[in-house]
């Protein structure tokens, strides 16, 4: 358990990390956020004491950092930086093995080290153990990097920015790689980023941070629900629904639904859903006004024999305006079990209309980008 | 220590720095744009660098004669290493994108090297010569040892008459140079680095120092002697630079010219300046036995029996190269055996035999000339001629005998009869008992031509060094020097106090 | 020539042997002050602005006048030569030192206390071997000037391949200064060659292509 009390933190005048007090219980991921100079790295650092705080104690499993050596301290806390760090003079398994050599471990049980993590990242032993770093990709470099930090199964790692020197598709790889370690090894991990995307992906806990102290500190469900400040909610960004643009009905509206003027004659219309598979028909009248709808279930009740559709028509009970409120709408569709809802212009127009499909994937538009 | 020598100093220095500018900057892009030449220019500027300072100058000396052509020569040798270096790696280095760029716009090989690459470059380039004429400051220390003047020279006499404030203080003079020079230039590299290459002010600058210094050599490198200028070098040790001294007053108060006397030198030094067309001095002092055998490379025993030493010697230089010495001046600095006195009493040494018995037990020290292999006027001749057996023998720089002796690093040695040291480090002469030594007889050893070339300015330019026949004896010569080397008398007021004694002057 | 070695020849050796001494003990000397200075140097780099200059500034001393003012000092002994050698030996030493540890990346030092390094520790496994390229580079400038500068040892008395030099120049005798500069150039050369392939061997494989350059 890593606690900080009231730690505060200056460079000359400027005020760092300002009465910063929270706490991270053991086997959690938890990732430091915020704008740059927000104090996060600095945090960190005060972890492995790579930093000393000017006031207030940071606690490690109730114990007061300050108190503890140094050295010893850093070699029980993994830790991995952005510029990865591996020392070029030593090979891959030397440097994996660094901090076991530090606490003097023997050869044998460090070759077994070497071997059982490099098997858990997929590089085999004999492939990889006696390459020299330059000999490396930078995702392999990395790989090491954070195998480094493992390998004496320290309980806390430390990560700084650990991949943001790499291309998105290695770092992808590699934040999947180090969630699934972490679940596996359930290891205390620190994650500094300013990624928001990769906090969200990662972390158990969020902890937002901004000027030297916390904005928020929430899991990143909540943190997405709930963002305690317009900051956060322009960090979210695209991965936040229910924001003040994303929050109207038109961000879920799909604009073409299939409409039909109240003149159309009633084979016309069955033969136009059995075509476009859909089971429902908008009704509008010469002017375009709407209507109502007119469903295949009516159709086959009562539609033999008559000239059109009008009098099929029947009213929706809900109906949404454009720039209305999109919560109300999905609140209907999740509770009614009704399949859609029609969204009207203010003069009565057709604007398109609402579905559960179309709803999930404006969320799933807003969470991913749109590429997905 | 005076300005003149700190100027020259500074003169070598500059001279050499441009000349390896010259030379190292075509070589440095050669070495850029041939990949293949590089290695052999490399290596050849690292090899270069290998060769001891004083051997390097001593190989050039035999090409370039002795002077400051030599030590300028040899610098710029050591400086190419720097130079050439910086300038390959500079043009290296530059952005390999800038350099697409420009052959992208179409830019030709020369354009691109004058244009683009090489002012990019230029930074680098200026840090090699920062630090070749860092290096040329100390080096240009060796001057003296093949007569180039100098700070050198000041720190040759300091140590010869371990005189500590005199090496002190050239050694002080020589750091101000370098501290300022190395300041200069920094500021300068800073500027250029500052600037991402070399603009047209700084270029206008750099231009107008080197030019400075390149109308400057002919000057510092002036070797020819004037209508009425009569030129000597300054010796390198006392009794040369007092009788130089001597020649200077004497001739001045007597005739129409003028005498200049230029660089320090040793005997050897001065006498390859003396001989031959290219000469550059009209005289010197030397000795009989010195022109028979160091320069003439003949032995005593070459001498037909009844002809004299002088005699023979002045004949054979004639032949050979058109010199003569005029008459002698009287004092006889032969070679001696000495011990110090308490060495003396000790063993109860009068005479050279008298070492015979006891040699076994004492050490022979003497300067490395004493010791080659050739010539009979040396050390192994010597120690058979009488049968010494000596513990053992060490040769020392000449200048530092002295101070070796007065340690008692050596027990024994050899030395100048007439050197005012002796006196002050109270050294005892052993008499030359079985006649060993030849007679040195001071004499002034001058061209035939020079004569002739005063003939009308000053005719009467060979009586007036005549003077001075038989007039000087050892006694006399001992006095003069102890004052100059011991009592710190300046051989311009020995000079003159001896000639007013004489009623020369 | 065969008369030239047959009269010189066993001095020759000797001088050599005599010079190759010298030089071994004083770059050896030079290489443990120079390495030990410039690495404690490295532990309080704001001292270097004024430390530096100095040393550069005393690096501008002719060796000449070095061994000269020892020899009054101490006198005509080997001790003077290898005093003033070893002096001379650690400034590049000591410079490429200190440049080389400060020229190590800092991610390098941050990983390793990251790690658990003691500052010790981080010194060692990290910081000198990266910066040991650097290193056996102004080993090799000093070597090399080392032997250079022995020539002086002839000066008082002390023999070595300075003694030929000494001899040659003095008496105006050419193949006296060249049989003492050739073997001298030899030297350098044998023993540059020596050191690049220590360099070789103390640059881990990882390193080697950045070396190459």
């Amino acid at each position: 358990m890593i606690q900080f009390e009231h730690v505060c933190k200056r460079y000359g005048k400027t005020t760092i990390l300002e009465n910063l007090s929270f706490t991270i219980p053991d086997g959690q991921f938890v990732v430091l956020i915020g704008p740059s100079g927000c104090g996060k790295t600095t945090t960190m650092k005060m972890i492995n004491r790579l930093l000393e705080p000017d006031g207030g104690k940071v606690l490690i499993d109730g114990k007061d950092a300050a108190s503890m050596d140094k050295v010893e301290l850093r070699r029980h806390i993994g830790y991995v930086i952005q510029q990865i760090g591996l020392f070029p003079n030593m090979t891959v398994a030397q440097n994996i093995c660094v901090v076991p050599r530090l606490l003097k471990y023997d050869k044998e049980r460090c070759d077994q080290i070497v071997h059982d993590l490099l098997e858990m990242v997929e590089m085999p032993y004999e492939k990889y153990a006696g390459k020299y770093p330059n000999e490396l990709s930078g995702g392999q470099q990395q790989r090491i990097g954070v195998l480094r930090a493992l390998a004496a199964s320290p309980p806390v790692v430390l990560m700084d920015e650990p991949f943001g020197a790499l291309d998105p598709m290695t770092r992808e790889v590699l934040q999947d790689e180090v969630k699934k370690l972490q679940q596996k090894l359930n290891k205390t991990i620190v994650f500094v980023t300013h990624d928001m995307g990769e906090a969200l992906k990662l972390a158990d806990t969020i902890l937002f941070m901004n000027g030297g102290r916390i904005e928020q500190m929430a899991s990143p469900e909540k943190m997405l629900e709930n963002p305690a400040s317009d900051l956060v909610r322009s960090f979210l960004g695209k991965h936040a629904p229910g924001g003040a643009v994303s929050a109207k009905i038109e961000t879920f509206m799909r604009p073409n639904a299939y409409r039909v003027r109240k003149d159309r004659g009633v084979l016309e219309c069955a033969e136009m859903m059995a075509r476009n598979s859909v089971d429902t028909l908008l009704v509008t009248d010469e002017a375009d006004h709407y209507l109502g709808v007119v469903t295949i279930r009516g159709i086959k009740l009562w539609g033999k024999g008559l000239p059109n559709i009008e009098t099929l028509i029947v009213q929706t009970p809900h109906t949404a305006r454009i720039g209305d409120e999109a919560k109300e709408s999905v609140d209907y569709l999740l509770e009614s079990g009704d399949d859609y809802v029609v969204v009207l212009n203010a003069n009565d127009t057709i604007a398109g209309i609402v579905t559960k499909t179309s709803v999930a994937k404006s969320v799933a538009t807003t969470l991913w980008g749109d590429e997905r | 220590m005076t300005w003149d020598l700190i100027l020259q100093h500074l003169f070598i220095v500059l001279a050499s720095a441009l000349a390896s500018i010259v030379v190292g900057l075509p070589l440095g892009v050669l070495a850029y744009l041939y990949p293949k030449a590089r290695t052999a220019i490399l290596w050849v500027a690292d090899l270069l660098q290998t060769i001891p300072s004083l051997a390097l100058l001593g190989i050039i000396m035999v090409v370039a004669g002795p002077g400051k052509l030599t030590v300028i020569i040899g610098i710029t040798l050591y400086s190419l290493l720097p130079i050439v270096r910086n300038t390959c790696l500079g043009l290296q280095e530059v952005d390999p994108g800038v350099k697409e760029a420009a052959r992208g716009m179409g830019m030709g090989r020369t354009y691109r090297l004058l244009h683009v690459e090489f002012p990019l470059a230029f930074p680098m380039v200026f840090t090699g010569v920062r630090i070749a004429v860092v290096n040329a400051i100390g080096s240009a220390v060796f001057a003296a040892f093949v007569g180039g003047g100098g700070l050198g020279s000041v720190i040759n006499r300091g140590i010869r008459i371990a005189d500590m404030g005199m090496i002190l203080s050239a050694t002080g003079a020589l750091m101000v140079i370098a501290v300022l020079l190395d300041l200069g230039m920094g500021w300068f590299e800073g500027h250029l680095k500052k600037s991402h290459g070399v603009s047209r002010r700084s270029g206008i600058i750099l231009a107008c120092i080197m030019a400075a210094v390149a109308i400057s050599i002919p000057f510092g490198l002036r070797d020819t002697t004037g209508e009425s200028e009569l030129v000597l070098y300054d010796g390198d040790y006392s009794e040369t630079q007092i009788m130089d001294r001597i020649i200077q007053q004497l001739v001045e108060s007597k005739t129409d010219l003028t005498v200049t006397i230029k660089d320090q030198m040793s005997q050897v030094n001065n006498y390859n300046a003396l001989k031959g067309d290219g000469h550059s001095c009209d005289m010197m002092i030397s000795y009989d036995g010195t022109l028979l055998t160091t320069f003439l490379k003949k032995d005593p025993t070459d001498v037909p029996a009844g002809e004299s030493l002088y005699d023979f010697t002045n004949a054979l230089s004639m032949e050979q190269n058109d010199m003569r010495l005029l008459e002698k001046l009287g004092f006889n600095n032969t070679y001696a055996i000495a011990v110090p006195q308490e060495i003396a009493e000790q063993y109860g040494l009068e005479k050279v035999s008298d070492l015979i018995p006891v040699a076994d037990q004492l050490t022979f020290g003497a300067e490395q000339e004493f010791f080659t292999l050739e010539g009979s006027m040396k050390y192994g001749p010597f120690t058979e001629f009488y049968g010494l057996n000596f513990k053992s023998a060490v040769p020392v720089d000449a200048g530092l005998k002295y101070t070796a002796i007065e340690n008692r690093s050596f027990d024994v040695t050899e030395v100048y009869a007439t050197d005012g040291l002796n006196r002050k480090v109270g050294l005892k002469i052993l008499e030359d008992d079985l006649h060993f030594f030849p007679e040195y007889n001071g004499a002034f050893l001058i061209r035939e031509d020079t004569l002739e070339k005063f003939a009308d300015a000053a005719p009467e330019l060979e009586d007036v060094l005549n003077l001075l026949a038989g007039k000087i004896s050892n006694e006399d010569m001992t006095e003069m020097t102890y004052q100059v080397d011991v009592l710190g008398g300046s051989a311009d007021d020995v000079a003159r106090e001896f000639l007013q004694s004489l009623d020369l002057l | 020539m065969s008369a030239f070695f047959a009269s010189y020849g066993s001095m020759l050796a000797q001088a050599v042997v005599i010079h190759v001494l010298y030089v071994l003990v004083s770059v050896a000397i030079g290489f443990v002050l120079g390495l030990t200075l410039g690495v404690l140097l490295s532990r309080v780099p704001q001292w270097s602005g004024v430390l530096i200059p100095i040393v550069s500034i005393f690096q501008t001393i002719p060796g000449l006048v070095f061994i000269g003012v020892l020899f009054i000092w101490i006198g005509m002994q080997p001790a003077t030569v290898i005093i003033a050698l070893s002096i001379y030996a650690m400034f590049p030493v000591l410079k490429n030192t200190y440049t080389g540890i400060l020229g190590v990346e800092p991610k390098y030092v941050e990983a390793a206390k990251g790690c658990g390094m003691s500052p010790f520790q981080t010194l060692w496994q990290v910081e000198l071997p990266l910066a040991m390229p650097t290193i056996i580079a102004g080993l090799r400038m000093a070597a090399i000037y080392t032997v250079s500068w022995t020539v002086l040892a002839a000066m008082i008395g002390l023999g070595g391949l300075g003694n030929f030099v000494y001899q040659g120049v003095s008496s105006n005798n050419n193949t006296l200064i060249i049989a003492g500069a050739i073997p001298a150039a030899i030297l350098a050369i044998v023993i540059g060659a020596l050191i690049d392939l220590l360099q070789k061997k103390v640059t881990p494989r990882g390193m080697r292509r950045e070396v190459g350059k």
